[in-house]
C-alpha cells in the first residue's frame, strides 16, 4: 500500500498543476451546467420556471381581454411573474431597464380586427439578452394567435348567426387559456424527476465529466509508458499490482474531489439542491467508482494515448446520452429510454441522487448497491486488461 | 494489496565479496521471428565496468531489460548479488539501478520533487533521505536547478538527472543503457566521470554503448554483442590481440560504395570490409600494401575517394574482424 499511496500522490501532484484537470473536473462542468439549466430548468433552483414579463392592454375589448385571461393564468401556474403597463411605452422601457425580459403589447383596436377578421397584431417586446424568456413569450402569443385564429371563425359564423354575446367570448377565452399548457414541456422534460431541473442538469454534467477526471490517470498509464518512466516503476522494488493500485487510487480521489466540489459549487453559485449531504457523498462516492471502473477499460483496450482518449470520450459520450446526461429523459418507468438509462451508470446515479434527496439515503441504496457492482465488474476486467499493458 | 517487499540493505546483502555482483548464465530471448538475445553469459564483479559494445539493435537492450527485471528471459538465469532476478522478483530489485536509455523522468516535477519520490519508491530511510537527495543533485551537477522544473533543463541535464535517479538508491549493481546518446559533450563527460567515481567506489557497472571511445575510456572488460549473441569478450587489450598485428583502414569517399565492397574483400590483405556512413573500413593485415588497390576499387566502383586513414587496432577493428561489419553501421 505504501508504494501505492507514493504514486497516487505524485500522479495527484502533476495532474493538479495540469490546466486540464481544472477544466474537467470543475469549470467545464460548472459552465455548462449553468447554461443547461439556464436552458432546460429556466435558471431557477426551485424547478419553477418563471419569466418576469410585462402585458399592456391598449384595447380594452374582448379579445384582449380573453388574452389577458391567459397570461393571468399562467401567472398563477407560476410560470410567469407579470407586471401590468398603462402603454407599450412604459413597457419598453421596462425591457430596456431588465425589470422584465419581455412584454406583450395589445393595440387598441385588437379586438375589432380580429372580430372583422382583418389583420390584427399582438406585438412581443423582448430583451434581446433574455432570449429564452423572450422565445416563451412569442410561444405564448404565437399559440393564443392560433387559438384564436379558430376562434375568430367561429365568432364571425356567431356573429353571421347573431350569436356572438358575451358567452361565446367567455368560451373563447376559457379555450385559449387551455393552450398555453403545452409551453410547459419545457420544464416538464425534466419534471418527473425527484431533483429539481437544475441539479438534475448539473449532476448528470458532474458526472460525464468524472468520465475525464477519473480516467485521466488510466490515460497516465500509457503517458508513463510513452515517457519510459513506466520501466523505472516496474524495476523499483514493489509490486507491479501497486502502480494499478496507485493509478486507481488517484482516479477515485480526482472524481470524488470533483465531484465533492462541484456539489458545492453548483449549489452556491447555481442554487442546485442535492439535498442531505452525507447521500449525495454516498452516490457521487459511488458513481465515481462505477465510472473509475468503465473508464479503465477503455484506456486498457488502447493502444495510444490518442487512442484511449478518442475511446474514453466515446465512452463518456454514449453513456451520457443514453443516461439522461444532455437530453433528460422523462416518462415512463418502462419506456425504451429509461430501460437504456439504467443500462448506465449515469442513469442510476440520478437514480440514486433522487432517492438520497426525497427519501434518504437508504432509499438510494440499491443504486448504490447497482453503481458499485458496475464499479466492481468493470474494474476488474479493466485492471485485468491494463496488467497485461504492464508487461512490456 | 499485496504487501509492498522491504527493500534490501545493499551491503548486508553480499554473501562474498568477491563473489559477482551480476551473473547472467546463457539468457535467450525471441520476440516473434526476431531472436533478440541468444545463449548470453556474463559476470560482472564490484568495482568493475563492463560495457556491451554493439550496433543499435544489436540486443543490447533486451539484455538490460532481463537483467533488471523488465522481461523474463525465455531461457537462462540472471542473479545479482546470488538472488535470481525476474519481472516476479522484488527484493533484489533494490540492488540494481537502471538508467534507462529515455529519459525516465516527470517533466512537472522539479528534480528534487522526482529524486524524493524514486527514493521513497526505493524505500530510503526517511532521515537521510533529504541528505542523499542533495548529494546525488552535487553528483549529477545539478544542485543549483534543483527546484526548477525539469520541462526547463536542457537534454543534457534531463540525462544527468535521469542517471541521478538510478544511483539514488546506492545500488550495487548500476545498469546504464546508452546514457550519453543525444548528449552534448560536457553533459557527456559529466556523465562518464559520474560513472567512474561510482565504479571507483565499488559499485558494478555495466554500461551499453555503441561509442567506442567510452567503451574504451570506461570498462575494465567488454562483450562485443551484435545479432543477440556475444561474440567475444575481454579486456581492451585482450580484444584487439584478437585481431593480431591487423590494422583498420577507413576510407572517405562519396559515391556508390556498396558495389566496392565485393571487390574490396577480395584484395589480399583484407580480412573484412564493410561499409560505414560517408565510406568504407578495412580490417587489413599490412595497410600500406593495400591502400593503393583499395582505392582503385573504390574509384572503380564510381566513388570519388576524399581521403585515407590507417589505424591501428582498436575495438573498431575486433568489431569489424568479429562481425564483418563496421560498429556504426
Amino acid at each position: 500500500m505504501r508504494a501505492a499511496r507514493l504514486i497516487a500522490g505524485k500522479d495527484l501532484r502533476l495532474l493538479l498543476r495540469q490546466r486540464t484537470i481544472w477544466v474537467l473536473g470543475l469549470l467545464a462542468p460548472l459552465g455548462l451546467s449553468a447554461v443547461l439549466s439556464v436552458v432546460f430548468g429556466g435558471g431557477a433552483a426551485d424547478g419553477e420556471v418563471t419569466f418576469a414579463v410585462g402585458l399592456v392592454d391598449e384595447d380594452g375589448g374582448d379579445v384582449s381581454a380573453a388574452f389577458t385571461q391567459v397570461v393571468s393564468d399562467l401567472e398563477e401556474a407560476g410560470l410567469l411573474e407579470v407586471t401590468v403597463y398603462d402603454e407599450g411605452a412604459a413597457a419598453r422601457a421596462a425591457v430596456d431597464d431588465g425589470d422584465i425580459a419581455a412584454a406583450w403589447v395589445v393595440p387598441a383596436g385588437f379586438t375589432d380586427a380580429v372580430r372583422a377578421g382583418e389583420r390584427a397584431r399582438l406585438t412581443v417586446v423582448g430583451d434581446v439578452d433574455a432570449g429564452i424568456a423572450r422565445s416563451v413569450a412569442e410561444a405564448i402569443a404565437s399559440r393564443f394567435a392560433v387559438q384564436v385564429g379558430a376562434g375568430r371563425l367561429a365568432v364571425t359564423a356567431a356573429l353571421d348567426r347573431d350569436l356572438a354575446g358575451p358567452d361565446e367570448l367567455a368560451a373563447l377565452g376559457e379555450e385559449v387559456s387551455r393552450a398555453p399548457a403545452t409551453i410547459r414541456a419545457v420544464p416538464a422534460a425534466v419534471g418527473d424527476r425527484l431533483l429539481d431541473p437544475t441539479t438534475s442538469i448539473v449532476a448528470g454534467i458532474a458526472l460525464f465529466f468524472s468520465f475525464f477526471t477519473a480516467g485521466l490517470p488510466m490515460l497516465s498509464l500509457l503517458e508513463e509508458r510513452s515517457a519510459g518512466t513506466l520501466v523505472r516503476l516496474l524495476v523499483a522494488p514493489i509490486r507491479q499490482g501497486s502502480v494499478l493500485a496507485g493509478k486507481v487510487a488517484t482516479g477515485l480521489v480526482l472524481g470524488v474531489l470533483s465531484l465533492g466540489a462541484l456539489v458545492v459549487a453548483s449549489s452556491v453559485l447555481l442554487g442546485a439542491d442535492w439535498g442531505p449531504l452525507p447521500g449525495a457523498l454516498v452516490v457521487c462516492s459511488a458513481g465515481v467508482i462505477a465510472v473509475a471502473g468503465v473508464m479503465s477499460i477503455a484506456a486498457s483496450l488502447a493502444r495510444s494515448i490518442e487512442q484511449a482518449g478518442n475511446l474514453q470520450s466515446i465512452v463518456a459520450v454514449v453513456l451520457g446520452v443514453l443516461g439522461g446526461t444532455f437530453v433528460p429523459i422523462a416518462g415512463s418507468e418502462s419506456g425504451l429510454l429509461r430501460t437504456l438509462q439504467r443500462c448506465t451508470p449515469n442513469g442510476w446515479f440520478l437514480e440514486g441522487l433522487e432517492q438520497a434527496r426525497a427519501n434518504g439515503l437508504g432509499a438510494a441504496l440499491p443504486a448504490v448497491a447497482v453503481l458499485l457492482g458496475i464499479g466492481l465488474v468493470t474494474g476488474a476486467i479493466g485492471l485485468i486488461l491494463a496488467n497485461r499493458r504492464l508487461r512490456w | 494489496m499485496e504487501p509492498d517487499v522491504p527493500a534490501v540493505s545493499a551491503p548486508d546483502a553480499v554473501p562474498d565479496a568477491d563473489a559477482p555482483v551480476l551473473r547472467v548464465e546463457g539468457i535467450s530471448k525471441r520476440f516473434g521471428s526476431l531472436q533478440a538475445v541468444r545463449d548470453v553469459s556474463l559476470r560482472v564483479a564490484p568495482g568493475e565496468t563492463y560495457g556491451l559494445l554493439g550496433p543499435n539493435g544489436a540486443g543490447k537492450s533486451t539484455s538490460i531489460s532481463i537483467i533488471s527485471g523488465l522481461i523474463d528471459a525465455d531461457t537462462g538465469t540472471v542473479e545479482v548479488l546470488g538472488q535470481p532476478v525476474s519481472t516476479r522478483t522484488t527484493a533484489v530489485r533494490a540492488s540494481i539501478g537502471l538508467v534507462p536509455q529515455e529519459s525516465a523522468v516527470y517533466p512537472d516535477l522539479t528534480a528534487r520533487e522526482n529524486l524524493r519520490f524514486f527514493a521513497r519508491l526505493y524505500d530510503l530511510d526517511r532521515a537521510a533521505l533529504d541528505h542523499r537527495v542533495d548529494e546525488v543533485l552535487d553528483v549529477v551537477g545539478l544542485a543549483g536547478r534543483a527546484d526548477d522544473r525539469v520541462s526547463t533543463y536542457s537534454g543534457g541535464m534531463t540525462r544527468r538527472l535521469n542517471i541521478g535517479i538510478g544511483l539514488l538508491h546506492r545500488p550495487r549493481l548500476l545498469v546504464l543503457d546508452e546514457p550519453t546518446v543525444g548528449v552534448d559533450p560536457q553533459s557527456r563527460n559529466a556523465i562518464l566521470e559520474a560513472v567512474e567515481r561510482l565504479s571507483g567506489e565499488g559499485t558494478a557497472v555495466l554500461y551499453t554503448t555503441h561509442y567506442m571511445e567510452e567503451a574504451e575510456r570506461l570498462c575494465d572488460r567488454i562483450g562485443i554483442i551484435d545479432e543477440g549473441e556475444l561474440k567475444a569478450e575481454g579486456t581492451r587489450r585482450e580484444l584487439t590481440t584478437r585481431v593480431g598485428e591487423s590494422e583498420r583502414l577507413r576510407i572517405t569517399a562519396s559515391g556508390p560504395l556498396d558495389t566496392a565492397i565485393p571487390g574490396l574483400e577480395a584484395l589480399a590483405g583484407v580480412v573484412a570490409a564493410s561499409p560505414v556512413d560517408g565510406g568504407v573500413d578495412l580490417l587489413v593485415v599490412d595497410a600500406g600494401s593495400v591502400v593503393a588497390a583499395a582505392i582503385e576499387v573504390v574509384t572503380a566502383a564510381g566513388a570519388s575517394v576524399t581521403s585515407v586513414a590507417i589505424e591501428q587496432s582498436d575495438l573498431e577493428a575486433v568489431f569489424l574482424h568479429l562481425t564483418g561489419k563496421a560498429l556504426r553501421d
